[in-house]
């Protein structure tokens, strides 16, 4: 009995030890994380309360006029349509490509490298390519061109064109990187799952219904976090795309930010920021139910 | 301690040292002043500047207890009895070192005449008597342009011949400057000549001669080495400058050193190979761009460099340059003056000569080093534009004069291509955030309304209440600028008028859209230029129209503006962009501006258009607009719907931490001082100032300009005409504060209709759209 104890005294010390071990890995990166993100978002909290010099408290002004703001409604809207059209094209594509990847197969590595080379493209190169592709003279009215043999002159990323186009820069961008996640969920998958399924006669079909896309449930979670915040980012590419005032179908928040900043309205921007942490929470929740059930599962 | 242990206390001494460093260096720089020391690299980039894009520090490294000492003081010398009027001809140290001075008196045609050298003797200007009389050649009046001393020991001339026989001249002179010259003492005659079938020579702006009497032509593009005999060696590449009468560059015993695109280039003279290129000292700026700039060198190979931003040297084969002068600190920061040379003395001392706007009149300086005086004055006074202003600097140079106390350092937005990007608005916007930034506010392009709204500026209503009573100003334009409470957050300290030069029709017809629109007459109204040129000269000309109204820029007039703007296009041969060709044909160009006024009064004057339309910035602006209406005395001079342009715009920052010196500045850029200068940059708003330009005469300048066959010829203007010009610009009275996001959206929503590609609807409908959203933003 007494060894018994002793035994359980020694695990949770080890316990501990090992606890404090991980803490002490994380605590630089939980510094940073408080210090400079944290820390500042508490002060964006307080800057929407004051006036844009933070001089004076203003109450809820700032929510009321951001709110009815129809700059703001449009930015958000199209944000959101941003997400609904490019997040989940994202990820479907992104899973589908991983999982053509994860067969061996010829030229598997080929095709691997040229999904990934995008990310390290600079998005200044990335946007000039597009832009040579949709600008009036572009190849794309060239092609057009040798197919209808009409002349075509339309400039697609300041029409209404402007919206696929960014969504196609996006995924084009990101679909290496998440396809890289969605590999990494993959190959912690065991083998002897599919090979037990195999010997009970699963197909195909079935062991990616019952046996891949269970297993992937957390990686699923953490690729719809990384891919919305990644979306966020679009920005650059939408702003070297078609400028600051773009085809309004593509206007979206930082769009807006980036103007409140160059009059100064840094109440509306701290506002704006408020109503986006608070429109994100449901999307992070979702992503962290989804890791935590495939955890338990 | 086992190993284990160790490795933690390691790794625990690690973690500890990068965090120590990881806080200490994100603190200020105790001593933030190296900077200022030496120039690294040679740029002073606005990113190299400590404290953030408008330069502004929390503390300044002279406040602290032991600042630090020594800096070399400006002492003006005293010039020659009866020769301050006079054009300076030559400055420089003689075979013995003595400081020879040469001047000459400007006659009418813009001549000298009348050479007299002076020798600093004793503390003083002696002048060699009848020395021109013993000089000048006894057959022939010449006008002076230039003694020097070549490289081996002996005096040269070279003077310009009048009438037919309109030549440069280069002669030998002989012993201590005083031989006559003569034909038997001129130096590659055939050079300078006329080639045959032309009328004029060559006329270099620069000559030297080096130590085997090799003579270096100086001309635009390039310095040609010749020998004694004329024979033509080689050519060294330096960089274009236009000045007549100045070269940038410097002949040495083994090398000639110039400025060209790349920097500073050393060439070797035995065979015009080059040595080597290093970078400028400083980005060029101002004035100029570059083109007011001295190098010389000193006994060790070193080079210096002066200009506006001050004085810096190189040693030889070093990459370094040294600060040795700021020019703020000095008259080299002035705009009013151009430097002309500048010399080493015997004991580490310098000696710099400036000519004074239009060459009447010229200034020298000792430049010696005080140990006892702080290396940077006590306060620091930061004033930060969007963009270099000459008119900012010359406030900036009188101001550092009165006030030897204070550091005044003007800083601007411009990168390294002279352009400002958005992103130099959010660096300045962080600053003012944080309740820092620059004292003085130069607002022109900054978004000044949004930076009144958030308390950012100062009421300046004292200052200009004070200038009021003892130095007034224009009162419509002051009028303008105060609020409805009295506050003045912003003041235009000049300003440009668009005026029309043109048939009495036409000039009426610059009333409204409509009658715009409607103008029918032998030629189209305005003349041809691209469709973005001409959206913005209509929209800059209608401006009270468009923008100026309670309802804004409503569906019904936006339309009625493309309208107008695509029938006068239709009838100029406006387009999106010109060919090389159509540039050619129609003398048009695809260069845009702002307010889409080129300056088409030569246009009118060749009948391509009913009226010509330029933006006067000043009385040298009014010259060729003058000539055309002097050749057309039944053409109406005007200014338009009396609009203004506003420029420099200038305000003070409310988080200054000497709000009162940045009001003395203010005051001091609104002053007759400053404002009686002329930088092409507007006219003044001083009224003391504008009487000023208005009296001055500058008698022989002139000006010309042509293309293919067309070409005209100006005069400054008469006392009657810059008083009619004086007359115009007391009609002006509404500012165009032109809403440059909105006229780009404006633009760029108006292409495919000018194009023809869409409809006018449509294009309206997309040009409200954006505007709307542009406004919603605002709200």
């Amino acid at each position: 009995m007494k060894n018994c104890l002793g035994k359980m005294e020694r695990r949770r010390k080890r316990q501990g030890q090992s606890r404090i071990t991980a803490g002490c890995f994380l605590a630089p990166s939980l510094c940073g994380v408080l210090l400079f993100q944290a820390l500042p978002f508490l002060d964006v909290v307080r800057r929407s309360f004051l006036d844009a010099m933070g001089r004076s408290f203003v109450g809820m002004a700032n929510y009321a006029a951001v709110w009815g703001n129809e700059a703001f409604r449009m930015a958000a809207k199209n944000t959101l349509y941003f997400f609904a059209a490019a997040v989940p094209a994202l990820y479907l594509v992104s899973l589908a490509l991983s999982l053509l990847v994860y067969r061996p197969g010829a030229g598997q590595r080929l095709f691997k490298t040229s999904l990934v080379l995008p990310m390290v493209l600079p998005a200044a190169a990335m946007a000039l390519v597009w832009r040579i592709l949709f600008c009036p003279d572009g190849l794309w009215n060239q092609l057009l061109y040798a197919f209808t043999g009409k002349p075509w002159e339309q400039d697609w990323v300041h029409g209404k064109a402007a919206f696929p186009i960014l969504v196609s820069t996006y995924l084009w961008k990101n679909i290496g990187y998440d396809m890289l996640l969605w590999l990494a969920g993959l190959s912690a998958i065991p083998q002897s799952l599919y090979d037990a399924a195999r010997v009970d006669g699963a197909g195909e079909p079935a062991q990616l219904r019952y046996i891949t896309l269970p297993c992937l449930q957390g990686t699923m979670g953490l690729v719809l976090v990384l891919s919305v915040v990644n979306s966020f980012r679009v920005y650059r590419e939408a702003y070297l795309l078609a400028g600051s005032y773009p085809d309004l179908s593509i206007y979206m928040l930082p769009h807006l930010f980036s103007h409140w900043f160059l009059t100064l309205d840094i109440q509306k921007m701290s506002t704006a920021a408020v109503f986006l942490v608070l429109a994100s929470l449901p999307a992070w929740g979702f992503g962290r139910w989804l890791r935590r059930s495939g955890k338990e599962g | 301690m086992n190993n284990s242990k160790i490795k933690r206390l390691i790794s625990a001494g690690i973690a500890l040292f990068m965090a120590m460093n990881m806080v200490s260096g994100c603190s200020e720089s105790k001593s933030g002043s190296d900077w200022e020391e030496n120039v690294s690299n040679g740029n002073r980039t606005e990113q190299e500047k400590p404290g953030g894009p408008s330069g502004k520090r929390e503390r300044n490294a002279a406040e602290g207890e032991n600042p630090a000492m020594g800096r070399y003081v400006e002492k003006e010398m005293a010039v020659p009895e009866g020769v301050g009027e006079d054009s300076l001809v030559s400055f420089f140290r003689g075979p013995d070192e003595t400081l020879e001075l040469y001047t000459a008196r400007m006659g009418d045609k813009g001549d000298r005449e009348d050479a007299r050298r002076f020798l600093w003797k004793e503390e003083k200007w002696q002048e060699d008597e009848g020395w021109w009389e013993r000089v000048k050649p006894e057959d022939r009046d010449v006008s002076i342009r230039q003694v020097f001393l070549g490289l081996d020991g002996k005096y040269y001339m070279s003077v310009m011949t009048s009438g037919e026989d309109y030549a440069f001249h280069l002669y030998q002179v002989g012993e201590d400057a005083g031989g006559r010259i003569d034909s038997s003492t001129e130096l590659i005659p055939e050079v300078f000549a006329p080639k045959p079938g032309k009328r004029y020579g060559l006329i270099p702006p620069k000559v030297e001669v080096g130590t085997g009497g090799n003579i270096l032509v100086h001309d635009m593009g390039e310095a040609v080495m010749y020998r004694p005999d004329g024979i033509r060696m080689f050519a060294m590449e330096k960089a274009w400058s236009g000045m007549a009468e100045s070269s940038i560059g410097y002949l040495t015993a083994a090398e000639f050193v110039t400025r060209t695109d790349g920097g500073v280039t050393r060439y070797r003279i035995e065979d015009g190979k080059e040595i080597g290129t290093i970078p400028l000292a400083f980005e060029s700026g101002g004035r100029n761009k570059g083109e007011d700039m001295f190098l010389f060198g000193d006994e060790r190979g070193g080079i210096y460099l002066a200009d506006e931003n001050g004085l810096a040297h190189i040693n030889a084969g070093g990459s370094l340059w040294e600060l040795i002068l700021d020019g703020g600190f000095s008259t080299l920061g002035m705009q009013s003056v151009y430097l002309r040379e500048f010399l080493e003395g015997d004991d580490g001392d310098y000696y710099g000569a400036f000519s004074k706007n239009g060459g009447r009149g010229f200034l020298l300086f000792h430049y010696v080093y005080d140990p006892e005086m702080s290396a940077v004055p006590p306060v620091r006074l930061t004033v930060y534009g969007l963009e270099d202003n000459s008119t900012v600097r010359q406030a900036a140079a009188l101001f550092q004069q009165a006030h030897p106390e204070v550091w005044i350092e003007v800083l601007n937005g411009e990168d390294a291509q002279g352009n400002v990007s958005e992103d130099t608005i959010r660096a300045l916007n962080t600053e003012l955030l944080g309740g820092k930034g620059a004292d003085v506010l130069i607002l022109d392009g900054l978004p000044v309304k949004s930076y009144q709204e958030k308390g950012i500026l100062l009421d300046l209503r004292e200052v200009f209440a004070r200038l009021q009573k003892e130095d007034p100003m224009r009162e419509q334009v002051r009028k303008n600028f105060t609020e409805e409470d009295g506050a003045v957050y912003q003041m235009p300290a000049r300003i440009a008028v668009p005026m029309v030069i043109g048939e009495k029709p036409a000039v009426r017809a610059l009333q409204s859209l409509d009658s715009m629109a409607a103008y029918e007459g032998e030629a189209p109204l305005l003349a041809a230029a691209n469709y973005e040129n001409l959206l913005r000269e209509v929209a800059s000309l209608q401006y009270g129209e468009l923008f100026d109204g309670k309802e804004g820029l409503t569906e019904e007039t936006l339309s009625r503006y493309l309208k107008t703007v695509k029938g006068i296009g239709e009838k100029n041969g406006a387009k999106t962009m010109f060919t090389e060709e159509e540039m050619e044909q129609l003398r048009v160009s695809n260069y845009v501006t702002s307010t889409g006024i080129l300056g088409s009064e030569t246009q009118y004057d060749q009948a391509l258009s009913d009226c010509g339309v330029t933006e006067l910035k000043g009385m040298e602006s009014a010259m060729i607009p003058l000539a055309v209406r002097n050749k057309h005395p039944e053409a109406e001079l005007d200014v338009v719907n009396e609009l203004y342009f506003p420029k420099v715009m200038a305000g003070v920052n409310r988080a200054s931490e000497q709000p009162e010196l940045a009001k003395e500045f203010v005051y001091a850029l609104f002053s007759q001082e400053v404002q009686q200068e002329e930088f092409f940059d507007g006219f003044p708003v001083n009224l003391a100032a504008q009487e000023t330009i208005c009296v001055r005469d500058k008698g022989n300048y002139s000006v010309g300009m042509g293309y293919g066959d067309y070409h005209i010829g100006a005069e400054w203007p008469n006392r009657q005409e810059r008083e009619e010009i004086s007359r115009l610009l007391e009609k002006v009275s509404v500012p165009v504060l032109m809403d440059e996001t909105m006229m780009e959206m404006i633009v760029r929503g108006a292409e495919g209709y000018l194009e023809g590609k869409e409809t006018l609807e449509q294009a309206v409908a997309a040009i409200r759209s954006r505007i709307a959203l542009y406004q919603a933003e605002q709200k």
